[in-house]
């Protein structure tokens, strides 16, 4: 018999019966439980575990009156996903929200996820689509620990360099420009410290796994959204003068550069804009025909950049 | 790099499609095989021996009228005394998870927010859950930030070229050719905005090109919406446009060679290279392949001068001319 079927029946015989069946009795009904004694217990155990995880409540209460034993059943209140009674807008949308976290994964789970409530795959306003690659087993694993606050431990690989294995008390999923990172205090370090989960090259292992309750408290006050940089440059940063050519420098407007006059008449427009993260500027200068004009450190550096690959192609 | 999938996940997920297929198919009486094949992902041959699976099962003694029906009469889907599976079990508390987590990020973008369906979609599941899981879910939702915006240039493009997408007008834009470097002006018809890769994209006709054409959102210059309707190609697919880009960009053209000192090791990441070999002195050597040579030189530049132009000869001369005329503005 079958795994999945044994499952089918079970769930079927708990759902259908009107009142709690001992393992016994289930063992008895339910083809496939042939073990017996302890190794029958851990087979229904796991059973049951596994139902759990994918929604379905298996309860437990006493037979009878005196309480001497105790037998399991499925509420068909607790079971059901009540209807959520979506006009058709508020599918579509949900439709969206859906297909944006299990992005093009073709998971049967995600899929029956969808149809649970009746979410058309292909619906919705096609207009708009995102993705955050949520459904990877990788993810489900951190924002697991992340929820029951267990530490963990996984091989990561910083770019360029060995991978190493890290044990950390993850406090945080951060997902910016498509990429997720999971922060939290590393223990090896005593720092706080993120990760971007696209390095990490082994499954998320419970350095507890057995025990219950949470390995760790986020400090008060935390606050994910202000871990990594976000979009805007905070006030009184340093500033940068800049010549760009045209089509450079009306990209830079847009995201706060100001021209500090008309183009000149070669076509190039100084502007003058934040710092912000020196080694994207200097990237961005290098790569559009960008002359760092101020501050001069950054010029001098833009220069030796430039020195130094004119060295390497003409020996 | 994910880990496999042992044979109990593949297990797990046939249950789940089981328990969210006798309801659906009991939902929609006459459903056929290709319908439901279609909204559940799967084969014909899947399909079949999952009601061949349901057609032993049932409650004990398993005799007749204790055994579900499921068969395919004529092309439709039957699905009988299944009155235990008549409702699709509840949301996992992941499945709830991520659909809140999504819906909150998706409805931090204004063009989505301005609609108001998805706030009161997620106010309909909050109120389902159970108060355990909705609780979990909420206090996730205080530990995960997702953040679609972008910058807010490109927010405010992305919101109007999202509403010219929705209400089907063409539109036209200022574009950035990151690959030439030039500014150009075009009307495009704009079929769909999506996020791919950490960019948002816009895909639809353009005018200028007179083809499907991808752009990057956060290149968008300018954007001036028109009153000039325009309609999607018959049966459109999102799903085929909604691809991230570059692949024509890297299919075939000029292979090239690179070598990358450690701290530019990342680009082999992030492009689709075609090799890659660590040399003796400990640089790393990939080729990748180009139609445009101008932006594999614009790459090394910015690379400066940690990546290291191999070969063609072409791609070392254009190196060396782009460097020679950068220094000169830096010569006073």
């Amino acid at each position: 018999m079958r795994k999945v079927e044994r499952l089918v029946n079970l769930i079927a015989l708990l759902l259908d019966t009107r009142r709690p069946l001992t393992l016994d009795q289930v063992a008895e009904l339910v083809p496939g439980y042939e073990a017996s004694g302890e190794s029958l217990r851990r087979m229904f155990e796991r059973d049951k575990e596994e139902l759990r995880s994918l929604g379905v409540p298996v309860e437990r209460a006493p037979i009878d009156a005196w309480g001497s034993e105790e037998g399991y059943f499925i509420d068909p209140e607790a079971y059901g996903m009540p209807e959520l009674d979506l006009a058709p807008d508020e599918r579509a949308a949900l439709a969206l929200a859906a297909r944006a976290w299990s992005g093009a994964t073709r998971d049967p789970a995600a899929v029956a996820g969808l149809a649970k409530l009746d979410l058309d795959p292909g619906a919705g306003p096609d207009a708009l689509r995102a993705n955050l690659d949520g459904a990877s087993p990788l993810l489900a694993g951190l924002l697991e620990a992340v929820s029951g606050r267990k530490r963990i431990v996984f091989t990561y690989r910083p770019p360029g360099r060995t991978a190493t294995e890290r044990r950390l008390d993850p406090y945080a999923m951060v997902n910016r420009r498509g990429t997720w990172y999971v922060v939290g205090h590393d223990g090896d370090r005593d720092a706080l410290r993120s990760f971007r989960v696209s390095r990490i090259e082994s499954d998320i292992r419970k350095l507890r796994p057995t025990s219950r309750g949470a390995d760790f408290e986020v400090p008060a006050g935390f606050d994910p959204g202000k871990l990594l940089p976000t979009a805007g440059e905070p006030e009184g940063a340093p500033m940068a003068l800049v010549r760009a050519p045209r089509a450079a420098s009306r990209l830079a407007e847009l995201r706060g550069a100001a021209p500090t006059g008309p183009p000149r008449p070669d076509g190039l427009v100084t502007l003058r804009l934040p710092v912000g993260d020196r080694d994207g500027l200097l990237g961005w200068a290098l790569g559009n025909s960008v002359e760092i004009v101020e501050p001069a450190d950054l010029r001098a550096e833009a220069r030796r950049r430039l020195a130094g690959l004119r060295a390497v192609v003409e020996p | 790099m994910s880990p496999q999938r042992g044979p109990d996940t593949s297990a797990a997920g046939r249950l789940q499609r089981l328990l969210a297929l006798v309801p659906w198919v009991l939902d929609h009486p006459g459903a056929t095989v290709d319908e439901v094949c279609e909204r559940f992902d799967m084969t014909r041959e899947t399909l079949i021996a999952d009601l061949e699976l349901l057609y032993v099962t049932g409650v004990p003694p398993y005799g007749p009228g204790d055994l579900m029906e499921a068969w395919v009469d004529g092309d439709k889907v039957h699905i009988g005394f299944a009155d235990w599976f008549a409702r699709a079990p509840r949301l996992t508390w992941r499945e709830a998870a991520g659909l809140y987590l999504a819906g909150r990020a998706l409805d931090a973008l204004p063009e989505v927010a301005e609609q108001g369906a998805l706030a009161r979609a997620l106010a309909k599941l909050e109120a389902v859950l159970p108060a355990d899981q909705l609780d979990r879910v909420h206090e996730l939702a205080g530990k995960v930030s997702v953040d679609l915006e972008g910058d807010p240039a490109e927010t405010t493009h992305r919101t109007e070229l999202a509403r010219a997408a929705a209400s089907g007008r063409r539109v036209e834009i200022e574009y950035w050719s990151g690959s030439r470097g030039e500014l150009t002006r075009r009307k495009v018809d704009p079929w769909m905005v999506f996020s791919a890769s950490g960019h948002w994209y816009l895909s639809g006709w353009c005018h200028k090109a007179v083809g499907e054409r991808l752009f990057r959102v956060d290149r968008v210059v300018s954007v001036r919406p028109t009153d000039e309707p325009f309609e999607r190609p018959a049966g459109f697919d999102p799903a085929a446009h909604g691809e991230p880009p570059g692949l024509e960009l890297f299919a075939g053209g000029l292979q090239c060679e690179l070598d990358l000192g450690h701290t530019v090791e990342w680009v082999a990441d992030y492009f689709p290279i075609l090799a890659s070999q660590r040399r003796p002195d400990g640089r790393l050597r990939v080729r990748l392949a180009t139609h445009q040579l101008s932006w594999l030189v614009r790459l090394v530049l910015r690379l400066a001068p940690d990546a290291e132009p191999v070969s063609p000869p072409e791609l070392r001369n254009a190196v060396a001319e782009a460097t020679r005329s950068a220094l000169a503005a830096y010569s006073s």
